[in-house]
């Protein structure tokens, strides 16, 4: 089995925030915490693009290398994922992170960080799959209910992908040769089929 | 530890309860489970394979993450 | 039936809901009805949607009986409750809140924006008092006299111990008789069985490739999901849907069609009809055809083939009034003719103001030069029972533009639907848009002295009238989606009156997450000459910067 990722396909993503509000309301992710986002580039000017962000369990993650106690691991498909029992929130993690990744929820007295929080592949963490500690601790364990993240199973253009690193990027490989190359001419027949050659 | 030591660890812990934050007392991490053991959570599971096999869920994975292809469900 | 209405009025074309304020507030001696509005059903609607708030709170104030029914309170009770004018309050008023149920707590049929229909299952019981809206319909005919009138093509169930009708049999009592736009064939079994098998249908073309339902052994092959309207006949005879309109390339029992012969055969000696040769794919009729009647039928030597039964009822009858379908089944299936005919679509539509659409400046216009070379309609006396103005308005302010220069526009967000109270209370949506705002080109922006994130004022012409009103005040979010003469705010907002925050006249508890001021507070009078539309999307604001 490969290692799981996603790919946010940008020219299909069209900014609806639909994987969002699909990881907030799987994992009841409380207010001011973002494990996903989407980053708009260049709004309002044609050729604005849209991608959506969250944890991109890196292969040799920098929020697991400079953790000072070590509650990271890898799962065997690639996840990374964290021990909030073991996490201290210094927030060293979110230093690293190149993604923005790691969140911090605001309550909690003197407005002191809170357990790290991010995305995790909606795998849930280190208690009995399914559980209600790994549901108040972690959200939802989808992969363990044979299923794949919210947010991709959600989104409504199939932007974004996420699954076997080998499935997902054969998916797009196929999208990329159906359309052609040409991430400057943009409109439905580039993102679902041939562009037409005129611009729409 | 000394007297002093255990007094203020005592301290600080009781004013992380009255603060409500929990104590940390975790110092290693916990094991985790393999996916393909299945989830208590068995109405919400998806079917089409097996809970304990591997194998079966891996196919299930790979499986579902066609889902996402439209090609595989529509005329070129 | 006929009782329940006042003299004259039940097939009179009402008012329309973009009006009633004016149904409360015009002099009655100018309204074409004996009395003025005096009562209110808000069925699921959100007053903030309809333009012209500043008098709409007047009018709710006047109104002797408001009843909103809703799962969310939405924004008429806060505007309601909210204080008034004095001079309009009606002491007699009764506003009621009666809650409705979410389409999770009933199952039922549901059309989508394509055509398709779907049907949706009932995922939780009724919450609290919660009552359908079928179930709230048949309780207030019931006070009203005509229940048992109401339902008597349905069976009955009990929920939460209250009779309510079936949903599956208001569809089938739709399926029925609603020939004319085909809302006949999409029996719930056929619904059904498409929802069971979704995973049949091609995600491009919609149509199933084959399939057989387990449940019911239906066969699915053919179908376009959620049989399109026009989905013609009984269900039994199995039409398709219709993926697109007017598509002569297929059969019309593959979902093709022609143009409708809606307008006569002909008119000022030319034929309406379609010409040779422009006929639907496979049709047996190749020239143009008007609506298919019994006697066209006749005429055609096709009569015979409706049974006994049939002919008996379909007798004097055409295709939209034969209670059987068989007029439409043997037009469409035995012969491949559409039932409405086969005529020329029409570009001059004869019977409108405008035949072919003219530009006409809107009523707020910031250009008197194209006021003065683009005027808009005469005023109407009576137009769906109220006095409408065009030219009246737009002489008055032909010079607005002066002291409004900025064209302001309103339109949707993707977080939010309609008047905003259920979506604004979702704490995963309401985090995704926290403020009500306003976009600001950054040169408009710069010249009012305005930075991005900053409260501003917006006023508009109405609040000339209203002095003590400051305007709505919205965040300005600067940035080049919009052009240097052009702001666009979003409707979806509603909690705030000028600046005040109306959370205090929600029901307990029942506050939205996020609230912000309603950009139809501040908009401007101004309908479409046929459907009466209220002009939403250009009027004219100016914008200043907020200091308190």
């Amino acid at each position: 089995m490969a290692r799981m990722k996603f790919i946010c396909d940008a020219e299909r993503c069209i900014e609806c925030n639909g994987c969002v509000t699909a990881c907030k309301a799987e994992h009841d992710v409380p207010w001011g915490v973002n494990r996903r986002r989407v980053v708009t580039l260049n709004d309002g000017v044609p050729g604005e693009k849209s991608i959506s962000v969250a944890c991109m369990h890196c292969s040799d993650a920098p929020c697991m290398a400079v953790c000072p106690v070590d509650c990271f691991y890898r799962t065997d498909e690639g996840v990374v994922l964290h021990d909030k029992d073991v996490c201290i929130g210094c927030g060293y993690c979110s230093y690293a992170c190149p993604f923005g990744a790691p969140q911090f929820p605001t309550n909690g007295t003197f407005g002191l960080r809170g357990k790290m929080d991010k995305c995790t592949f909606c795998a849930g963490g280190p208690e009995a799959n399914g559980s209600d500690a790994e549901y108040e601790k972690y959200g939802r364990n989808r992969l363990a209910e044979g299923k794949l993240p919210a947010c991709a199973e959600m989104c409504s253009t199939k932007a974004l992908l996420g699954g076997d690193g080998d499935v997902v990027a054969d998916i797009f490989r196929t999208r990329v040769l159906q359309r052609g190359k040409g991430s400057e001419v943009w409109g439905w027949g580039t993102a679902y089929g041939k562009p037409t050659g005129t611009k729409s | 530890m000394t007297l002093k030591t255990t007094v203020v660890v005592t301290a600080l812990a009781l004013a992380l309860v009255g603060c409500a934050e929990k104590a940390q007392t975790a110092q290693t991490r916990k094991s985790d489970s393999k996916p393909w053991d299945g989830a208590s959570t068995t109405e919400f599971t998806a079917s089409g394979w097996k809970a304990g096999d591997q194998a079966s869920w891996e196919q299930q994975m790979r499986t579902r993450a066609q889902g996402q292809n439209e090609y595989s469900r529509a005329t070129p | 039936m006929k009782k329940q209405y006042a003299p004259g009025m039940m097939t009179k074309p009402g008012m329309t809901v973009s009006r009633w304020i004016d149904g409360v507030m015009e002099k009655n001696e100018l309204i074409d009805q004996d009395s003025n509005l005096r009562g209110l059903f808000f069925w699921g609607h959100a007053p903030n949607s309809q333009t012209r708030g500043l008098e709409m709170k007047r009018a709710m104030d006047k109104l002797d009986l408001m009843v909103v029914v809703d799962p969310f309170p939405s924004a008429t009770a806060a505007m309601a409750a909210m204080p008034g004018k004095p001079e309009d309050q009606n002491p007699n008023r009764a506003v009621y809140l009666l809650p409705a149920c979410t389409q999770f707590e009933t199952s039922g049929s549901c059309t989508a924006s394509n055509r398709s229909i779907q049907w949706r299952e009932k995922v939780i019981e009724p919450l609290w008092e919660s009552r359908t809206d079928h179930m709230i319909m048949y309780q207030l005919a019931g006070k009203l006299g005509f229940g048992a009138e109401l339902v008597k093509n349905y069976k009955m169930q009990q929920v939460k111990g209250m009779d309510e009708p079936v949903p599956e049999d208001i569809l089938r009592e739709i399926n029925k008789c609603v020939w004319t736009v085909g809302y006949t064939g999409q029996s719930p079994e056929r619904l059904k069985a498409h929802m069971r098998n979704m995973n049949v249908f091609d995600v491009k073309t919609l149509r199933a490739k084959g399939g057989i339902d387990k449940e019911t052994g239906y066969q699915l092959d053919g179908d376009y999901f959620g049989l399109p309207w026009p989905c013609y006949g009984t269900p039994e005879m199995k039409h398709p849907g219709s993926p697109n309109l007017y598509d002569t390339s297929k059969h019309v029992m593959e979902g093709g069609g022609n143009f409708r012969a809606n307008f006569g055969v002909e008119r000022e000696g030319v034929n309406l009809l379609a010409g040779d040769g422009s006929y639907s794919k496979g049709s047996d009729l190749t020239t143009g055809y008007p609506e298919f009647d019994h006697l066209l039928l006749k005429k055609l030597g096709w009569w015979d083939e409706l049974s006994d039964d049939e002919k008996k009822a379909a007798e004097g009858k055409n295709w939209k009034t034969d209670p059987t379908g068989a007029i439409i089944r043997v037009a469409m299936k035995n012969h491949g003719c559409h039932p409405f005919g086969n005529a020329k679509a029409r570009a001059v539509v004869w019977n409108f103001p405008d035949p072919i659409p003219q530009h006409r400046e809107p009523l707020y216009s910031n250009r008197s030069d194209l006021v003065a070379k683009y005027p808009t309609h005469d005023d109407k006396k009576a137009f769906w029972r109220l006095p409408t103005l065009f030219k009246s308005v737009q002489e008055k302010n032909k010079d607005i533009g002066k002291t409004f220069p900025l064209i302001m526009t309103s339109g949707r967000l993707v977080e939010y639907e309609g008047g905003g109270e259920e979506t604004r209370a979702n704490p995963w949506l309401a985090e995704l848009q926290q403020d009500m705002f306003v976009e600001i080109n950054p040169k408009a922006a710069n010249d009012r002295g305005i930075r991005n994130g900053e409260y501003v004022w917006v006023k508009t012409p109405p609040m000339l009238a209203v002095p003590e009103f400051k305007g709505i005040r919205v965040k300005a979010m600067v940035t080049e989606r919009v052009d240097a003469e052009t702001v666009f705010l979003p409707f979806h907002f509603s909690g705030r009156w000028g600046g005040v925050d109306l959370a205090p006249y929600y029901p307990t508890g029942a506050v939205p997450v996020v609230r912000g001021e309603a950009i139809n507070t501040a908009t401007t009078y101004g309908y479409d000459s046929v459907t009466m539309m209220q002009e939403t999307k250009t009027t004219l604001c100016q914008i200043e910067r907020a200091t308190a």
